[in-house]
């Protein structure tokens, strides 16, 4: 355990490092940093000044020691475009990504938990059989086809949802919840429904899988030999046996939760990370991308520790079957 | 006479104690934040419409974009390079410390030295305050629309500034601490700034203390940037906010249609043309009918330039693409500018034939193969007019491929550069003078020389050059006049550009709400009602 | 493909005709039996001839400005008031006939699906295989890269591939270098998946008697891993590739909608979407309703043939329903 540990720790370290190569040689090796702050009626001079105190005529293994520097303290210099320190442009915008990861992660597992256990269950029935093609078509829904669909019905005609941003916020320290207002939580609604409904198709399905397997196991068949009432057997039995398998899986599906985000808070204009992300992307705003490929990183990384982790005490053939079952 | 003074006064006071007791908000949306509150750090329209609620320009703007007391209630040019500015008295920043002349002479020299305001404000060389209420400016030369200049000069208090370790301009790029000015603000103006979020909100406060008038009732003010089209209309019609700026043009007939709202629309003190390579030996990003490097710049024969003029259907782009709401514009000015000449303002007029004939005629009877730049944002439907055109040019032969770039990116190639021998442009004017079009736009690009810096397609005319240098030290209202029409005729004959057309500002907004439109795109919050 | 499958070698009887075996073999029995997949392989078949045929069915070519008019724009569907022929779905702002448009849109989105997957499944194969079979140092380095590449999921690996190129590119070397970024950034965001697959099936294979029997014979490894290796981790491959076109399309979908695709120049599925997003509330519907219902079937019929695949090629799960 304690090895594996080591082992995927010191694995993070060397994604880490990689990646902040190609960050270090984004910001300051390609582009025209100096064009990008100054803009449009920039003179030569103030372009001088600028480049002097950007130190772009030192050494680039000099700058990148200092960048890596600056990284691990969290600074990466000042947005192009916000001319603000992205390290707080960032972390303003973590609990707004997290909190939609989450809610859409928590949405996916209440709605594809119980569809799936109903399709192990009644498996030779139409209804399993409907759910089963309804879990393709889910899987092959675009996320921002959904969030487009969502919106052109509940918020333009029905008007009940708000289409855009976060609702009202309320500060704790420095995280700032939508959670605890109610214009927060109607906001969140669709933006994590758009998420959640592909992983709702993958989880239903795992859990399908996972359930027929466990509900053919002579565990199972000694529980209904013993004459255990079906309902007791299919819920504490079998789906308790799933379950360790289900909340690994979970692990991977917030990470794709998290990368997908980027698409639903494009369609929703939610005050995210991904969104900074885009408008950093459509600005060349530079210091901000290399943030966010560092946050990433880190993100990541933590996130397949964890998951590993939690493969090394439930079972390693899952990992195949998700990168099989997953888009 | 007084009976019907007193009747009336009684009315005003009674429609005051009727108006409802709660709190009028207006929620507006506009496509880009606002940047930064500190009025000298960015010359960004956007932000400059957002900043004015806070803070006041020396001189103002009405309604109609004409000069009116602000901050200055009246100026004179006393010779000598100096003009006269004298301080409206009792007038208290919003903390409540009363502004003084020095706080506007201190204001000048801070903003002067703002690398965006070079091309305003780059010639003062001194603003001194004379007495209290006196401020003096002297300019390195004669500089007759300084007054006009002075409407994008913003007063800040010197002693706030002060205290906050920011007389300096907050340095872009700069290490360490963003600078307080940046989300915080201390103006005059009708609204005081409660709290600014670049990327989520800026609130306002209505400024009790006002010294103008506040016919409108709106006592907070919140301003949401959301920058999908899509989303803002959303915003709209759900009602989460009752005002948008930038109504996508697609959306005005739907939002007209629509019960509980309208749509109010005003020419834009701006235009929109086709910049082309007025003087490189060979074209960038052209080519030979038979995908050969051209050798030689097409552009620069005026007889291409009038075909390209022709075989653009500027009607039909204001037709189909801009929904007829633009104006077809046939010299470098619209109404509102300071010289403009409306008799002198007629379309090229679409005529294929003719195009082709001077193509020939030119020596490229089978056309060539070209780049159009193109900016995506910023101006309406770009992208849009950019396919039409080259679309229209195709059919005489000019086979065109769009190059589509974001905002940024199509800027820095422009300032960079200028690397780009054919390119879609909006032309406004700083100061709203036609004047600025020619020095900037117009004249002999000599970047050192801050002569024609935004002359991208390097354009070059004889006449217009002599019309540049002579207008800005011209103070006779009749040899400018001249002046401007003997620009515009040389800018006109020689295709200084293909001119297309003049948008509109086109906002969205709940019934419930009057916001009048200002030329500049400022919704000027003192003049919003909100109705029941 | 040219290789034959492996459970239809194993299935002897009379000596039937190369096609017949294949009717015959238990994976085509099972897709005749799978009405799911049947209805996908049709429809994946139908729109996949539109789209190879758009240049015959299209009224209007976008790449072609002067099959445009700007007469022509904003026409509503040939059902609604105001329709007109040719335009059967109606036209874009350009003039253009969404139709049209569509098929050419999903010329483009299949294109670059399927090189993506070419990119893919070419690159993971050739170093599964060559990690599998050499083993030890090549292993270790090849299939570090590929869990580096894991630790983050797919999609925004090709949005960072493709956001970041395409941010960076100025001016014309975007509109020219959009496809290939795009088949790029989609291509090596999924190689691993591949070579994870190939290496597994490589490591059981190897130590296989024919495997040793080709090395006695002198065969050189690269010869052993065409000839010998190769041929058996077809199977997983082609569900994998299968079901890899459906996230290539959503991916390029996605890519294009997000602005980091396809230029609107060159439509695609995703483009159009991301076109008619701006029509949302416009009332032309059009304009977003049927790229996005497009796009929709498209990758569900894809899937339901994927689905099928998956199961019908997974012996375990055979066993277990």
């Amino acid at each position: 355990m304690l090895s594996i540990l080591v082992q995927r720790s010191l694995h993070a370290v060397l994604v880490i490092l990689v990646v902040s190569v190609l960050a270090f040689l984004l910001t300051s090796l390609v582009g025209d940093p100096v064009a990008s702050i100054l803009g449009i009626q920039a003179t030569p001079e103030d372009r001088a000044i600028l480049a002097e105190r950007l130190r772009l005529d030192e050494p680039w293994i000099v700058r990148y020691l200092s960048f890596l520097g600056g990284a691990i303290q969290g600074e990466f210099g000042i947005s192009y475009s916000a001319q603000r320190p992205v390290g707080d442009l960032l972390l303003e915008r973590i609990p707004a990504t997290m909190e939609l990861a989450f809610s859409a992660l928590i949405l996916s597992l209440a709605i594809g938990i119980p569809l799936g256990v109903f399709a192990a269950v009644y498996r030779d029935s139409w209804v399993s059989s409907a759910l089963m093609v309804g879990s393709i078509v889910g899987v092959s829904l675009p996320t921002f086809v959904v969030g487009i669909l969502l919106i052109f019905l509940f918020s333009v005609h029905l008007g009940w949802l708000p289409s855009f941003g976060r609702g009202e916020t309320v500060d704790i320290g420095w995280w700032s919840t939508g959670l605890l207002t109610w214009s927060g939580l109607k906001a969140l609604i669709m933006p994590a429904l758009s998420l959640a409904i592909s992983q709702v198709a993958l989880i239903a399905r795992l859990v399908r899988a996972e359930m027929l397997e466990v509900l053919q196991t002579d565990y199972v068949r000694f529980a209904r030999a013993r004459g255990l009432a079906p309902r007791k057997i299919n819920l504490s039995h079998a789906l308790r046996n799933t379950l360790i398998p289900i909340i690994t899986v979970s692990g991977i599906q917030l990470g794709f939760l998290v990368a997908f985000a980027i698409v639903a808070e494009a369609v929703f204009q939610w005050p995210g990370l991904g969104l900074l992300f885009l408008q950093a992307l459509g600005n060349t705003d530079l210091p901000v991308i290399a943030a966010f490929l560092m946050l990433a990183a880190f993100f990541f990384s933590a996130i397949n520790i964890i998951v590993d982790m939690l493969y090394a005490v439930a079972d390693p053939r899952l990992r195949v079957k998700v990168a099989l079952g997953s888009t | 006479m007084l009976k019907h003074t007193i009747m009336a006064t009684a009315t005003a006071v009674a429609l005051a104690m009727a108006a409802p007791a709660s709190a009028e908000t207006l929620r507006f949306a506009g496509t880009t934040p606002a940047l930064t509150m500190d009025p000298h750090a960015t010359n960004d329209f956007v932000t400059t419409a957002i900043f004015r609620q806070v803070y006041d320009s020396v001189v103002g703007l009405s309604l109609d974009m004409e000069l009116v007391p602000s901050i200055a209630t009246s100026w004179e040019y006393l010779g000598d390079n100096t003009w006269r500015f004298h301080i409206r008295e009792g007038v208290t920043f919003h903390d409540g410390q009363p502004l003084t002349a020095e706080d506007v002479a201190f204001s000048i020299m801070r903003q002067k030295d703002s690398r965006f305001y070079t091309s305003l404000f780059g010639d003062v060389a001194e603003a001194t305050a004379v007495d209290d209420l006196t401020v003096d400016v002297v300019s390195n030369n004669p500089d007759p629309i300084l007054p006009r200049k002075m409407s994008r000069m913003f007063v800040m208090s010197r002693a706030w500034l002060e205290a906050n370790d920011s007389l300096e301009i907050p340095d872009l790029g700069a290490e360490g601490a963003e600078g307080f000015t940046v989300r915080n603000a201390n103006g005059t103006g009708p609204m005081a700034l409660t709290e600014h979020d670049p990327s989520v909100r800026t609130s306002f406060v209505r400024n009790e203390d006002y010294w103008g008038d506040f016919p409108g009732n709106v006592d907070e003010a919140v301003y949401s940037p959301i920058g999908s089209g899509p989303t803002r209309v959303a915003a709209l019609l759900s009602g989460e906010v009752q005002l948008i700026i930038d109504l996508p043009l697609q959306d005005v007939e739907r939002l007209e249609n629509t019960d509980g709202f309208h749509v109010e629309q005003e020419p834009q003190l701006l235009f929109m043309q086709l910049e082309m390579d007025g003087t490189r030996d060979v074209a960038l990003d052209t080519w030979t009918n038979d995908g050969e490097p051209i050798t030689d710049n097409p552009f620069r024969d005026v007889r291409v330039r009038q075909a390209i003029a022709h075989a653009v259907d500027a009607d039909l782009i204001v037709d189909r693409v801009m929904r007829g709401d633009a104006r077809v514009v046939g010299i470098p000015s619209v109404p509102g500018f300071g010289g403009y000449q409306a008799d002198l303002d007629q379309p090229w007029g679409y005529d294929a034939d003719a195009a082709r004939a001077l193509l020939a005629e030119a020596g490229y009877p089978d056309g060539f193969i070209t780049q159009l730049n193109c900016p995506l944002e910023r101006y309406v439907n770009t992208e849009e007019i950019c396919r039409a055109v080259a679309g229209m040019l195709d059919r005489v032969g000019i086979e065109v491929r769009v190059n589509g770039m974001v905002w940024p990116e199509f800027a820095r190639m422009l300032v960079n550069g200028p690397t780009s021998s054919f390119h879609l442009i909006g032309n406004g004017a700083n100061s709203f003078d036609s004047q600025d079009t020619f020095t900037a736009t117009m004249m002999t690009r000599d970047a050192d020389a801050n002569e024609g810096f935004f002359n991208w397609a390097l354009y070059s005319n004889e006449t217009v050059d002599q019309v540049s240098r002579e207008l800005p030290v011209t103070f006779d209202e009749a040899r400018r006049e001249e002046l401007y029409r003997m620009g515009m005729e040389a800018a006109r004959d020689t295709i200084s550009a293909v001119y297309l057309h003049q948008p509109m500002i086109t906002w969205g907004m709940q019934d419930t709400v009057e916001a009048p439109i200002r030329g500049d795109a400022t919704l000027t919050l003192q003049n919003v009602t909100i109705g029941e | 493909m040219s290789t034959v499958d492996p459970t239809v070698a194993t299935n002897p009887r009379r000596a039937p005709g190369r096609w017949q075996r294949f009717w015959r073999s238990r994976l085509v029995r099972s897709f005749r039996r799978s009405k799911t997949a049947l209805i996908g392989a049709v429809i994946f078949l139908l729109l996949t001839l539109s789209a190879l045929f758009a240049p015959l069915i299209a009224v209007t070519d976008p790449y072609d400005l002067a099959t445009l008019d700007l007469f022509n724009s904003h026409l509503p569907p040939i059902w609604e008031e105001y329709g007109t022929a040719p335009f059967l779905l109606g036209t874009d702002s350009q003039g253009g006939d969404m139709l049209s448009l569509m098929l050419y849109g999903m010329r483009s989105s299949l294109t670059v699906a399927f090189l993506a997957v070419a990119t893919s499944s070419i690159l993971g194969t050739a170093l599964g295989l060559i990690a599998g079979y050499f083993g030890r140092r090549v292993d270790g380095v090849i299939m570090r890269i590929a869990d580096i590449q894991f630790t983050f999921p797919a999609i925004l690996l090709a949005l960072l591939i493709g956001g970041i190129s395409q941010s960076l590119l100025s001016n014309s070397a975007r509109a020219e270098l959009a496809m290939p970024i795009v088949v790029l950034a989609l291509g090596l965001s999924h190689w691993p998946h591949f070579a994870r697959l190939v290496r597994g099936a490589v490591l059981v294979e190897k130590n296989k008697d024919y495997v040793a029997a080709a090395k006695l014979a002198g065969r050189g490894p690269w010869t052993i891993m065409r000839r010998q290796l190769l041929p058996n981790v077809l199977n997983p491959i082609f569900v994998l590739a299968t079901l890899d076109i459906a996230f290539a399309v959503m991916g390029e979908a996605t890519l294009s909608f997000l602005g980091f695709g396809l230029p609107p120049t060159e439509p695609s599925l995703g483009t159009l979407i991301r076109t008619g997003y701006n029509y949302l509330y416009s009332g032309e519907w059009w304009l977003i309703v049927f790229p996005a219902l497009w796009l929709v079937l498209l990758v569900v019929s894809i899937n339901l043939v994927g689905d099928w695949l998956r199961d019908a090629l997974n012996p375990k799960l055979h066993q277990g329903s």
